[in-house]
């Protein structure tokens, strides 16, 4: 994938350059706002006679896992724990890989919600339908009580992007879930950014406020001036320097993933075609409701599809949703991920697959949970880039864990601990552990925690 | 003005309890698992006859006429009962042709009456049925503060008209607001209740005819709702309730049934700040009656889905699973004042059955069949025409 994109990127770079000038400039840097992540440090834990779902489809009975230095040291049915590990007994008891979610507003659609004020919002950069240059992660508020909501339902990574009203709309970001006072004490270290673009009708309301864009015309031919606006800058040295074009430039270079709202299948097809004529790689549509009609096309372009297990109806290009979708996808060999949009399912993604099963089972597609597990784990961690670092049970790799209290596609289990780089960041059982933000501090709500 | 007059004429209005007797042949569900018996106790026939249920017992008699259906020991259920919904009221939320649901525009106030917008063809009916329900109430919406109108319950049979009685409850709304101040809502609604020239509803409301549905989240509206009825008399019945579970005792005492969404469990707004994940544990064990329902992009959409798997999160929050399922059928029948015809498998009622794959509670979990009045919902649902057409190749 990361291949491919190098390689059409090259060719449209160099395409570029017959046509135009012959010199680029520098490849362009987004660094900025770096992260200040610190794995907390955290004693050694041996998880005993647990099942493991690995997030890649396997399922192994009656392991133990040993958590050692923040990474997953070795697991399986005759390993010994050290001295100072902490023992826990999983007995009964299922360890997934820590839950990823591709598609959140966490920080900047911050609860509660509240119509008569911008005062929560910042989730769109009105101003302008093509933003590529501004970053949500300079709007993130740490202290969203979402976020805790879903650590407490086992995310412990998740990406956070600017809406869809634009056009083009700007970077977002990769976090981990950990307690922070700044955007940049939770970002994930060294994971590539990722670029919003929005079709369909979204991006073209701004005919609401008599601005343009004001059709599905004017939104896709905004887009293509900007990634032509940018093909030019990359091949022009002189050009001062514009944040905005560096973010498309670098997206060009393969260096972004471009995460792209998109709900009709006629819509997703004038994107991918977009995409190949200014060498470009979507990632991933975003919501898809009608991927299941174009499974193939979506496979043969390495493009994923981040949906839910069965919205549908509330605005017209969702009207052919069906539940459904994400098991048509995956019967076809197209990547599957369940995001969540919104906290109500952020902090029940594993539910959310299990409708999706269910729904796959009753049209004759079968998919079994350990491999439908990858929707939310090892999939997503593919997504955003993170995969050689989490996203599945495997030797090495970080130590984002959940320990189920039972199976976790049942209704009654509940994430019992949450760790995040091997450290402890939620238990259900302490309080201390059970970290809820400052904005529900002192609020009318009690004990027990969420 | 005509429809003020309209609503004053329409006097409370009840479709004739399983009058249409055209429900084809008769049926014997055979090996059926009641939800939630004993997985060693036995199982039952559940015999139907003109759409009701006749008889149900591990002794029954086939006639020879009789179509048999194996249940094969899999739970059967009543089908569920959704208690605030929009049904037939929307189609798409964002597309305004297709929205019914609001009296606002036209300042209709208690004098706005769902029925008379309700869409029979609604293609979210078909889904509905296919999701296992089989009724729903569909409620006005609208601004708070004020009035929104009568609501209506429905019966989501495939003979006959889904309409099975208007003038279901007038709904009050409370709550924040984006101007004004929640209070002067409240000081709105003594003074309609004390106006010796009262609306058509709000006269029926008094008259103890019609329940007056009251919206409402933060404790402080929950208190004024207990206030009302504690003044007036009337029957009450709280929708929303996040934070009902501060008030469970005097709710219960009161006598206020409580309408909530059982997953519920963010502070989503300012009126909810104090919601928790076990309010229907709560006000279960105090002793008031719930009912369930979904919310936001579910009300109506996935009105049957989404209020099932949210009835089953909330047992992982302490809710008992038959407490959950009766909130989905029992008590919503008692609340909604049709429990001589639904809310059990028992003899006399209407036969209007699920049989699912799994534990209903579970999102695993679907509808293996659904009957209501005595029929098979046999006609596909836009989504399941949908998901022919597009059936991946692996799966033909």
């Amino acid at each position: 994938m990361k291949l491919n994109a190098l390689s059409s990127s090259a060719i449209a770079v160099f395409a570029t350059a017959i046509a135009g000038c012959g010199e680029t400039r520098p490849a362009p840097t987004l660094d900025a706002f770096e992260s200040t992540y610190e794995p907390r440090s955290s004693p050694p834990y041996f998880i005993q006679n647990v099942t493991i779902l690995d997030g890649l489809g396997d399922e192994i009975a009656a392991a133990d896992l040993l958590i050692s230095d923040g990474k997953i040291a070795e697991f399986g049915a005759d390993i010994s724990a050290p001295e100072d590990a902490e023992i826990i007994d999983g007995s009964g008891r299922t360890l997934t890989p820590g839950i990823i979610d591709v598609h959140t507003h966490y920080g900047t659609a911050s609860l509660p919600y509240a119509v008569g004020t911008p005062d929560h919002w910042d989730v769109n950069e009105a101003s302008n339908p093509v933003t590529p240059g501004v970053r949500i992660e300079t709007a993130f508020n740490p202290q969203d009580p979402a976020l805790f909501y879903a650590l407490s339902g086992g995310v412990t990574t998740f990406q956070v992007l600017p809406g869809s009203r634009n056009a083009i709309g700007g970077l977002g970001v990769t976090m981990k879930n950990v307690p922070g006072l700044t955007a940049q004490s939770m970002k994930y270290p060294g994971a590539p950014y990722g670029l919003k673009m929005a079709c369909g009708e979204n991006p073209k309301a701004y005919s609401i406020e008599s601005r343009a864009p004001y059709s599905r015309m004017g939104v896709v031919a905004l887009q293509r001036q900007a990634w032509k606006d940018a093909q030019d800058y990359a091949n022009d040295p002189d050009a001062p320097q514009d944040f905005g074009l560096d973010v498309l430039a670098a997206a060009l270079r393969g260096e972004v993933k471009v995460h792209s709202h998109c709900y009709r299948a006629d819509d997703m097809s004038v994107m991918m075609d977009m995409a190949n004529e200014f060498g470009f790689e979507i990632a991933a549509f975003h919501h898809a409701v009608e991927a299941y009609k174009i499974p193939k096309r979506l496979a043969d372009e390495k493009v994923c599809s981040a949906v839910w297990s069965d919205w549908w109806g509330w605005k017209l290009e969702a009207f052919d949703g069906i539940p459904e979708n994400a098991a048509f996808l995956h019967a076809s060999d197209a990547c599957v991920v369940m995001h969540s949009d919104v906290p109500a399912l952020g902090g029940r993604l594993n539910i959310e697959v299990a409708k999706a099963v269910a729904a796959g089972r009753n049209a004759g597609v079968d998919i079994s949970l350990p491999t439908a597990l990858a929707w939310i784990t090892s999939e997503p961690a593919r997504l955003l880039g993170i995969e050689d670092e989490t996203g599945s049970i495997t030797i090495g790799k970080n130590a984002d864990l959940v320990l189920w209290s039972g199976d976790p596609f049942s209704v009654i289990s509940r994430a019992d601990l949450v760790f995040v780089d091997g450290a402890l960041i939620y238990d259900r059982s302490d309080p201390d552990r059970q970290p809820r933000g400052d904005f529900m501090t002192g609020q009318p709500v009690m004990d027990p925690a969420p | 003005m005509i429809f003020r007059a309209i609503a004053g004429l329409a006097i409370f209005w009840i479709a004739p309890l399983f009058a249409v007797q055209a429900t084809a042949q008769d049926l014997i569900i055979e090996n059926a698992r009641l939800a939630y018996a004993d997985d060693d106790s036995e199982l039952v026939k559940i015999s139907v006859t003109d759409g009701r249920i006749t008889d149900v017992s591990p002794d029954l008699t086939a006639q020879d006429s009789t179509r048999r259906v194996d249940a094969a020991g899999n739970f059967v259920t009543p089908a569920l009962m959704n208690s605030m919904t929009q049904l037939g009221l929307i189609e798409l939320f964002s597309v305004n042709e297709t929205r019914d649901s609001s009296g606002d525009e036209h300042d209709l106030g208690a004098a706005f009456d769902v029925q008379y917008g309700l869409n029979e063809n609604s293609i979210l009916v078909d889904i509905a049925r296919q999701e296992g329900l089989g009724w729903a109430v569909t409620l006005p919406d609208g601004g708070n503060g004020k009035f929104t109108g009568l609501g209506a319950i429905l019966h989501l049979r495939t003979d006959g008209s889904i309409l099975h009685k208007s003038h279901a409850g007038l709904v009050f709304r409370s709550g924040e607001m984006t101007g004004g101040s929640r209070a002067a809502g409240w000081t709105a609604l003594h003074d309609a209740l004390s106006d010796g020239d009262a609306e058509a509803s709000v006269t029926e409301v008094l008259a103890g005819t019609v329940p007056l549905i009251i919206t409402a989240s933060r404790e402080s509206d929950i208190a004024q709702a207990i206030a009302i009825r504690e003044k007036y008399g009337i029957r009450i019945i709280l929708i929303g309730g996040e934070e009902a579970w501060r008030l469970a005792p005097e709710l219960a005492a009161a006598d206020i049934p409580v309408v909530l969404v059982p997953h519920n469990h963010l502070p989503s707004s300012y009126d909810t700040i104090g919601v928790r994940a076990d309010n229907a544990a709560l006000l279960h064990e105090a002793g008031v009656s719930i009912a369930f329902c979904a919310d936001s992009i579910f009300v109506s959409h996935n009105a049957g889905n989404a209020m099932r798997v949210g009835a089953g999160i909330a047992t992982a929050y302490g809710l008992d699973r038959q407490a959950a399922l009766d909130a989905m059928t029992r008590n919503p029948a008692r609340i909604w004042g049709v429990e001589a015809g639904y809310g059990a498998i028992e003899a006399g009622k209407s036969a209007d059955l699920v049989i699912w794959s799994g534990d209903p509670l579970e999102a695993l979990t679907q509808p293996v069949a659904v009957y209501i009045a005595g029929e098979a919902v046999t006609n596909a649902s836009r989504h399941q025409l949908l998901r022919e057409t597009y059936l991946p190749e692996t799966a033909r």
